[in-house]
């Protein structure tokens, strides 16, 4: 395919980029900072970001003389020649030149299209060409490839980039972005592209109630949620007795937990919200020491005299006692917390999820900072011990059909998980650090992605994000990855929606995207119920009834 | 065939003067001519420098007008003038023909002495300015005139030759001339202010 030429390569080196000076009749304004462009050269061709844009003079004391003074054709003339445009282009990747375009459309893998990392650099006055569709698909490969699912489209051209599912399930990921910039329609799109195409199992907190059910957008349009996509692949556990039975979006089961469950470490996550000092966590080590898994029922019920007996046998504060007692009332008081369970509720979670069918959480009006960090830490250890004996009996076996089923686990508002005091208390910052050897990831989504430790941030996998205004969470977000200076402008230069950037594991290299609307379009590709015609529904209920 | 304009009185491989055949009125300054060198062959030059003086150089001009005859008329009162001032040009050698089409490059050998310049027609023009190599060897020339008016004067010139073609033409001549002088941007204006078709 033939390329539209911007430029030539007049300087550069391997680490900082190359510099391209570019055509007079390429103007800057033509050029977006972080779009994906090629530079060919003699052996081979590279695909690059555009990472800066710059403005040169040959000779300054053109700088000195007022521009209003130039008459059309001079500072036409100017232009392009005294003074020039010059790009900064990064090259990502590359192909030799001898590779068959044909091969592009058919290896499954980037290396399988014969892409290479960058080993060298263009020699001077390689050309600067404009990417073509053939060159987004030698990247990304296409559509109709295994795993591959279209995400979006390139900022200012109309054909489709994929995100390759398998690698995206296979690390933990990241959907960051300030508020308005689309972030809980980006994880939709994804999450419905993984259930769609069958990667792995999903387990989601619902915590805005964003997921499972229909709801208004910003731009006052309905859309459908994944339990309207997907019915039955998706199981609703509510914890809102109310709003599970309400019609057109009932619950598939109410979620209740009992005291017995709470452990130490579910109490600790919370102590901010709660209020803990820091002697709580040795006071509930002292109870736990004598009540074992009860402690917390025990906490509860005792009365002022067999809290003084229980502080003066084991040493612990009266008063830090008596506090924990009084704060810990506040968990009680839920409505969806029982003195009593046992584990069969959580048991069937489990089961559905090892089935391979989707669980959503979903909180309804249970909708508090402490609702969602105890429920959500409470299951995800469940859920975990049980992936990390599946793989230990997968490692014993060494049979394929042992094999645990990839468990992507969706978490909002991750900052509250993941922050550098709790990452190393909380089950999720283990997952983050190291789950990756048991199936299971984190897709975490936030809009304050520098309140997250930056250990955990270095471990995702792929990153996917929309517009940041503060300098630390741009910093935050591009912890741990290559490039970062041209991914910085790239970041910087997003609009406020529609436009995000994905960059990591599941992607071959960074490249800015326009995320695809979430819409009846998209939806029916999802082979959707209620998009199917009156005559087929009419079909169906002949068949049934006769 | 063309119209010839004078005869060359010093030659060498960079460039020649010649004695104009019209006095006063030597071709223009920046005009593309053309010297015969052989069968089908010739030398392209660019017209860099005029000048009209005494044949015999101890017989300095004096003032020969009147308060009623100036101008022409001291022509015509002095018909002698004919014979003791001649009008010479210098053209800077800047390509040459030799079978096929013009290329860009010195002649192989300086023009013949006593040889005749000629004008070029409009398609020879058309030919030769195809390419802008030549605006680099005419940049670079050693001559009496600022090689920026020398420059501006040629673009001028060939942009009425070219007719209506000579917009596109010229747009493309000036960038090429900017590239040329982009470390000299008070040479580059002049030149670009001189030739501004739109002023």
């Amino acid at each position: 395919m033939k390329r539209t030429r911007l430029g030539v390569v007049v300087d550069g080196s391997f680490t900082a980029g190359l510099t391209v000076r570019l055509d007079p009749q390429c103007s800057t304004e033509e050029l977006h900072i972080g779009s994906f462009m090629v530079v060919e050269g003699t052996g081979y061709t590279y695909f690059c970001m555009l990472s800066d844009l710059q403005l040169r003079t040959a000779d300054p004391r053109l700088l000195s003389k007022p521009a209003q003074d130039f008459p059309a054709f001079v500072a036409r003339t100017l232009r392009g020649s005294a003074t020039y445009g010059a790009a900064q282009i990064k090259p990502m990747l590359m192909i030799d030149n001898s590779e068959d375009e044909a091969r592009a459309a058919t290896g499954a893998t980037p290396e399988e299209r014969g892409v290479l990392a960058v080993r060298t650099i263009p020699m001077h006055y390689a050309e600067l060409m404009e990417a073509t569709e053939g060159d987004f698909a030698w990247v990304f490969g296409r559509p109709e490839l295994e795993n591959h699912f279209t995400i979006g489209t390139p900022l200012v051209m109309d054909f489709p980039i994929c995100l390759n599912l398998e690698r995206f399930i296979e690390r933990s990921s990241g959907v960051f972005g300030q508020t308005g910039t689309g972030k809980s329609f980006t994880a939709l799109l994804v999450l419905a592209g993984l259930i769609k195409q069958g990667v792995g199992v999903n387990l989601i907190f619902d915590a805005h109630n964003e997921y499972a059910y229909g709801k208004e957008s910003e731009d006052k349009v309905w859309i459908k949620g994944l339990k309207d996509l997907f019915g039955s692949r998706i199981l609703v556990y509510s914890l809102d007795k109310e709003m599970a039975n309400k019609p057109g979006r009932s619950a598939d089961s109410v979620l209740q937990i009992g005291l017995n469950q709470i452990e130490r470490g579910d109490v600790i996550l919370m102590a901010q919200e709660l209020g803990l000092t820091a002697t709580a966590s040795a006071t509930i080590g002292l109870l736990e020491d004598r009540y074992k898994g009860r402690w917390l029922n025990a906490l509860l019920e005792m009365n002022a005299e067999e809290m003084e007996e229980f502080c003066r046998e084991t040493k612990a504060h009266p008063g830090a006692t008596e506090a924990l007692q009084r704060k810990l009332k506040e968990l009680e008081r839920k409505d969806y917390v029982q003195p009593h369970m046992d584990s069969n509720l959580l048991d069937e979670i489990i089961q559905s999820l090892e089935k391979g069918r989707h669980v959503i959480l979903h909180f309804g009006r249970h909708n508090s900072l402490l609702d969602y960090m105890l429920v959500s830490n409470l299951v995800t250890r469940k859920v975990r011990e049980a992936w990390v004996r599946k793989t230990e009996k997968f490692e014993m076996s060494q049979q394929e059909g042992d094999r645990p089923t990839p468990l992507m686990i969706t978490l909002e508002e991750a900052h509250k998980f993941l922050n550098p005091e709790m990452a190393s208390q909380t089950i999720f910052g283990t997952i983050a650090r190291e789950m990756r050897k048991f199936h299971v990831t984190l897709m975490v989504i936030d809009q304050r992605p520098s309140g997250i430790d930056s250990e955990v941030l270095s471990q995702l996998g792929t990153r996917i994000s929309g517009r940041l205004a503060d300098e630390r969470d741009i910093d935050a977000v591009l912890t741990g990855v290559s490039d970062r200076s041209a991914l910085r402008n790239a970041l910087a230069s997003l609009k406020l929606r529609q436009e995000v950037l994905i960059a990591g594991h599941a992607v071959p290299m960074p490249i800015q995207v326009r995320p695809r609307n979430y819409d009846a379009a998209f939806w029916a590709e999802m082979g959707v119920r209620g998009t199917r015609s009156d005559e087929e529904i009419d079909e169906d209920r002949d068949i049934l009834f006769g | 065939m063309t119209e010839r304009l004078g005869e060359i009185i010093e030659t060498n491989s960079f460039f020649f003067v010649a004695e104009s055949f019209t006095l006063n009125r030597p071709p223009a300054l920046g005009e593309l001519v053309k010297v015969p060198t052989g069968a089908e062959e010739w030398a392209y030059a660019v017209v860099t420098y005029g000048e009209t003086a005494a044949i015999d150089p101890g017989r300095q001009p004096v003032r020969r007008s009147k308060a009623d005859a100036y101008d022409e008329a001291v022509y015509t009162e002095h018909p002698e003038l004919e014979h003791l001032l001649r009008t010479m040009f210098t053209a800077v050698l800047v390509g040459q023909k030799a079978g096929g089409g013009p290329s860009q490059r010195l002649p192989d050998h300086p023009p013949p002495m006593h040889y005749s310049v000629h004008r070029c027609d409009p398609f020879e023009v058309t030919q030769f300015v195809r390419k802008l190599l030549y605006l680099r060897t005419l940049a670079s020339a050693q001559m009496l005139t600022p090689v920026e008016q020398v420059l501006a004067a040629n673009l001028r010139w060939t942009y009425r030759a070219l007719g209506e073609t000579g917009r596109e033409w010229l747009d493309g001549a000036a960038l090429e001339v900017a590239a040329l002088l982009q470390q000299d941007v008070e040479k580059l204006l002049g030149v670009l202010y001189a030739v501004d078709p739109e002023a």
